[in-house]
């Protein structure tokens, strides 16, 4: 487990998803910033394991994982080794956010915008911190559950392999949500 | 059995990892260790017997995460827990104590997760009732306060066994939760843990000054069970060998009880480095600890009774009429933000009183309990007086908590007291008995006296009983005042408890309350009042607790007055004075629409004001928002001012003038978002619909029920994720076979147009505007 010291770079993620050109008069991104940053505890987990690449199959490690998606083998193509990575802002994010929705719905939509930029912005940070710890070169693409036909039901054996419930709090709630809730898992080739 | 042997050695070995040493025999990666008990009990056996002969006096069993959740089903827990005492007790022999091992479930408890503390309690539960075997029972590796907390309460009301409980800990002294130190220690110690203790997550030259915080504030014993140091980022192996493990646990030795033993990394001869270390350990002189002194706490705060602490009274019906149709409708949202505001304007504690005829005390109270939690990291007052709600509210309040209150009757001293004492709380004690309320304070002091002697006899500390010595108005009898005081400063210097009072019954009856409420404030704290019962809202009220608190010196450098008065405010609204109410609404300023439309009823009508104001504003807005000059968060904030003006407007409109036409929503089952629904819901009351929010991850059951028994006409569901759409098309066929006549709108971004027809809904709402054009559609508007 390995804590993020300094997320930024993430406010263009966070108009993007509210479909904002700009935020215009910045009073309530600034606030969402200063609640969220102030509550977000980013930690990640992470394993590495080698890849096999079958025709719709990829194998990670000694079949510790099977990856039954062409998504992945497009995206592992190349590459002996994967790393299998866990982020979460922490449950305190979540609890700030249901807070500000009791009194200002408009601030707690950008929060929860900012908190979800933050997060994605933080597997990028964990994979180049992993990258510096380990002398990688070069990375492939990365991809979570949920994008292609990666289904959200691989989220469970990531958990596992990464131990992320006990290494940094990581859950899978009913229907593999993940939890607390600004969580990210994600899969990426190494070289 | 645990007690006993603590007291017949001078240090005591913990063992070490299982499952790395079932992994040396042969466990395969991916491979469940919990099962080898039935399928291999002779390795786990075998690994046990290491420890033992490594000189370990408590071996864990091996059912780290024996329960429902992980294995499937009760049956099988019963059969994996019962193989594994039987495994432990062959290899201890009469050498060892046996100890039922249970590690958390695995699933985020509420309000993060989506496991209720019942769940969780009743998954705790099973275990425990089939570990009778096991000398003790264990609970490690939590991160989670409230889930322990459910797992010491099962363990207490299943079996007699000793217990010992220990949390994971960051280096900051906080789990991944949020959990200090200090509230794990005052929670177990509460609920009547018989050893506290830290394990997992950090080696021990991490964990030492974690172990010397934790003996600092419990007279418990404290166990260790460290990592061998840090593992290896890109292997995971951990890589302090057992010599220097030895020694770095040593050195966590402080004068305090010596329980010791290893977790991941380690191995039996960790164990017997760690034995040799100990022998040879000089001992010292155990520590002085000062814990005498009057607190309470939530998971993640603790609030020190050591100067004037405020317990904000609002969420309470008496006198309060939006308090009572909150609670008589179950509109939580309005108790959250009570909580929230009391938060932010100062209190320290904040009081629940949620009883009401014609509402369930007993829910109310839990449901309550837990939505304060649930936005509010302050500790709680139970404010009650049925036990019978006391009781649930206690079991399921995260924290140390207070329990308003006992008095000096009989019935109620038997009656609260026990509660008071199995759940470990602090106590409110009123100065009345079956004589009523004394008129002199000696009367009052001699309640006091009796009710604290009671509670000395049954164990509940001093520190813990708060005496109230009732105010009573003024305007009745002036001696009232210095009565109450003169108690107050008797209870206080002859019977060294703190003080509590609701102050404003002072002026009951007489105008200017403030005025005298403010003057009495102050007497009383001079007097030694340490915990007011007050609105934290009121600034006249709040300015007098800040100031006496910098004339007493407890604000240190008047930092909190400064922060508090030291800016003085901005004229934010002299510029837009001249702002129409469109303007306002269309501008999002909510203040300032709330004055304009107060301005306007002195000479519009109301509805003059909703239709040919409010509404062509609201649609202004809407248009910009569907062609992309308008985004959603300047949406919500003009539905928030709209809304604003409608609260001032809505005292003049009576029933029937706004078309009141219900809409339910809900989230579906399994899932967990409703920012999206919230924003329909907003502005679906701004263009006058009566929503009724069922909330998210709620059952189509649930949602049929409500739909039949308002007779409703729309319904709008949402659901966020691909796994959850399953929910939604259960629940639209369950709606549309049992009521026909009840219209179905989809929302949510995995939805498509597609997927919403396919599902029989009967429109797909891509965005918070459309659900409101086709909810004016149906009703006509």
């Amino acid at each position: 487990m390995a804590s993020i010291t300094k997320i930024d770079g993430y406010r263009q993620m966070a108009l993007a998803f509210l479909k904002m050109k700009d935020e215009g008069e910045s009073e309530l991104f600034d606030r969402a910033d200063e609640l969220i940053l102030r509550a977000a505890c980013p930690r990640y987990c992470f394993s590495c394991l080698s890849v096999k690449l079958g025709e719709n199959e990829a194998v990670l490690g000694d079949g510790e994982m099977r990856l039954y998606s062409k998504t992945a083998v497009k995206h592992l193509e190349g590459f002996s080794k994967a790393a299998v990575i866990c982020v979460t802002l922490g449950d305190a994010v979540d609890k700030a956010i249901l807070r500000e929705s009791v009194g200002d719905l408009a601030l707690t939509v950008v929060m929860d915008a900012v908190s979800s930029a933050m997060a994605e912005r933080s597997v990028q940070i964990a994979q180049s911190l992993i990258g510096e710890e380990l002398g990688v070169k070069s990375f492939g693409f990365r991809f979570s559950p949920g994008y292609g036909d990666l289904g959200l039901e691989h989220q469970r054996r990531i958990l596992s392999i990464t131990d992320a419930n006990r290494r940094i709090g990581l859950c899978l709630g009913e229907a593999d949500i993940l939890l607390p809730r600004k969580s990210v898992t994600a899969i990426v080739g190494m070289c | 059995m645990l007690k006993e042997l603590l007291k017949s050695k001078r240090y005591i070995l913990l063992d070490g990892a299982m499952g790395t040493e079932l992994q040396k025999r042969g466990l395969k990666a991916g491979e469940d260790p919990m099962l080898l008990n039935l399928t291999s009990p002779e390795t786990v056996v075998a690994v046990h017997k290491s420890y033992v002969d490594s000189g370990s006096d408590i071996i864990y069993t091996n059912t780290f995460g024996a329960n429902r959740f992980k294995l499937g089903d009760d049956k099988t827990v019963e059969a994996v827990v019962g193989a594994a005492i039987k495994n432990a007790r062959a290899a201890a022999g009469d050498k060892a104590l046996v100890a039922l091992d249970i590690g958390p479930i695995g699933r985020l408890i509420e309000p993060a997760g989506d496991m209720s503390f019942e769940e969780a309690y009743g998954i705790f539960s099973a275990v425990v009732s089939c570990g009778g075997d096991a000398d003790l029972v264990v609970l490690e590796t939590f991160t989670e306060l409230y889930e322990l907390k459910a797992a010491l309460l099962a363990v207490k009301d299943n079996c007699d066994l000793p217990v010992m409980c220990s949390m994971s800990f960051e280096k900051d002294g906080r789990t991944f939760t949020g959990n200090g130190i200090e509230q794990f220690a005052a929670v177990c110690d509460c609920l009547g843990a018989d050893a506290l203790g830290i394990n997992c997550s950090l080696g021990p030259k991490e964990l030492r000054p974690l172990a010397a915080r934790l003996c600092a504030c419990t007279a418990l014993p404290v166990f260790l069970k460290p990592n061998a140091g840090l593992p290896d980022p890109a292997t995971g192996k951990y890589t302090m060998l057992a010599e220097e493990f030895a020694k770095e646990v040593a050195k966590c030795y402080c004068g305090d009880n010596l329980i010791f033993g290893g977790c991941c990394g380690t191995a039996p001869d960790y164990i017997a480095a760690l034995g040799s270390e100990l022998e040879a350990l000089r001992p010292l002189p155990a520590p002085k600890k000062e814990l005498g002194c009057s607190f309470v706490c939530s998971s993640t705060k603790t609030v020190i009774i050591d100067g004037v602490c405020v317990i904000g009274e609002r969420i309470n019906p008496t006198g309060k009429k939006k308090m009572k149709e909150a609670l008589l409708c179950g509109d939580m949202d309005y108790i959250l933000m009570q909580a929230v505001e009391q938060s932010s304007a100062g209190a320290q504690i904040l009081d629940v009183n949620v009883g009401l005829p014609g509402v369930n005390e007993r829910e109310m109270m839990v449901k309550a309990v837990k939505a304060v939690q649930s936005v509010s990291d302050l500790p709680l007052q139970l404010d009650s007086s049925d036990p019978v709600a006391l009781e649930a509210g206690l079991r399921v309040a995260n924290g140390k908590v207070i329990v308003n209150s006992v008095n000096g009757k009989s019935e109620s001293l038997d009656a609260i007291l026990p509660l008071v004492k199995k759940y470990g709380a602090s106590v409110v004690a009123l100065t009345l008995d079956e004589g009523g309320i004394p008129a002199k304070a000696e009367g009052r002091f001699e309640i006091a006296k009796r009710i604290v002697e009671k509670c000395d006899a049954m164990g509940i500390k001093r520190a813990d009983v708060f005496v109230d010595c009732l105010t009573l108005t003024v305007a009745t009898d002036q001696e009232n005042a210095m009565e109450t005081l003169r108690a107050l400063k008797m209870c206080k210097e002859l019977l060294g408890v703190k003080t509590v009072l609701g102050v404003s019954n002072i002026s009951f009856g007489l105008p200017a309350r403030e005025k005298i409420n403010q003057s009495f404030l102050t007497m009383a704290m001079h007097s030694g009042l340490d915990l007011p019962i007050m609105n934290p809202n009121n600034d006249a009220m709040m300015s007098a607790v800040r100031a006496f608190r910098v004339l007493t010196a407890q604000d240190i450098n008047s930092r909190e007055y400064l922060a508090a008065y030291g800016e003085a405010e901005e004229q934010k609204t002299a510029v837009l004075a001249d702002l129409g109410l469109e303007a306002c609404i269309r501008g999002g300023l909510r203040s300032q629409a709330r004055i304009a439309a107060a301005s306007l009823l002195e000479s519009l009508a109301p509805m003059d004001i909703i239709n040919n104001l409010i509404i062509p504003a609201l649609d202004t807005v809407g248009e910009g928002f569907e062609k992309g000059s308008v985004f959603l968060p300047q949406l919500i904030q003009c539905a928030a001012a709209a809304q604003s003006a409608f609260e001032v407007i809505g005292e003049r409109i009576s029933k029937g003038e706004r078309s009141g036409d219900k809409i339910i929503l809900a989230t579906v089952k399994n899932d967990i978002h409703d920012i999206g629904k919230n924003i329909v819901k907003t502005l679906l009351e701004n263009y006058g619909f009566d929503v009724i929010d069922l909330g998210k991850d709620v059952a189509p059951q649930v949602i049929l029920d409500r739909v039949r028994e308002e007779d409703c006409r729309l319904l709008g569901l949402s659901a966020l994720m691909t796994t959850t759409v399953e929910s939604m098309r259960l629940t639209v066929e369950l709606v549309k076979e049992s009521c026909p006549q009840c219209r179905i709108m989809v929302g949510g971004a995995v939805l498509t147009e597609d997927y919403a027809r396919s599902i029989g809904a009967d429109f797909y709402a891509k965005d918070a505007k459309a659900s409101c054009d086709y909810a004016k559609k149906i009703f006509g508007c």
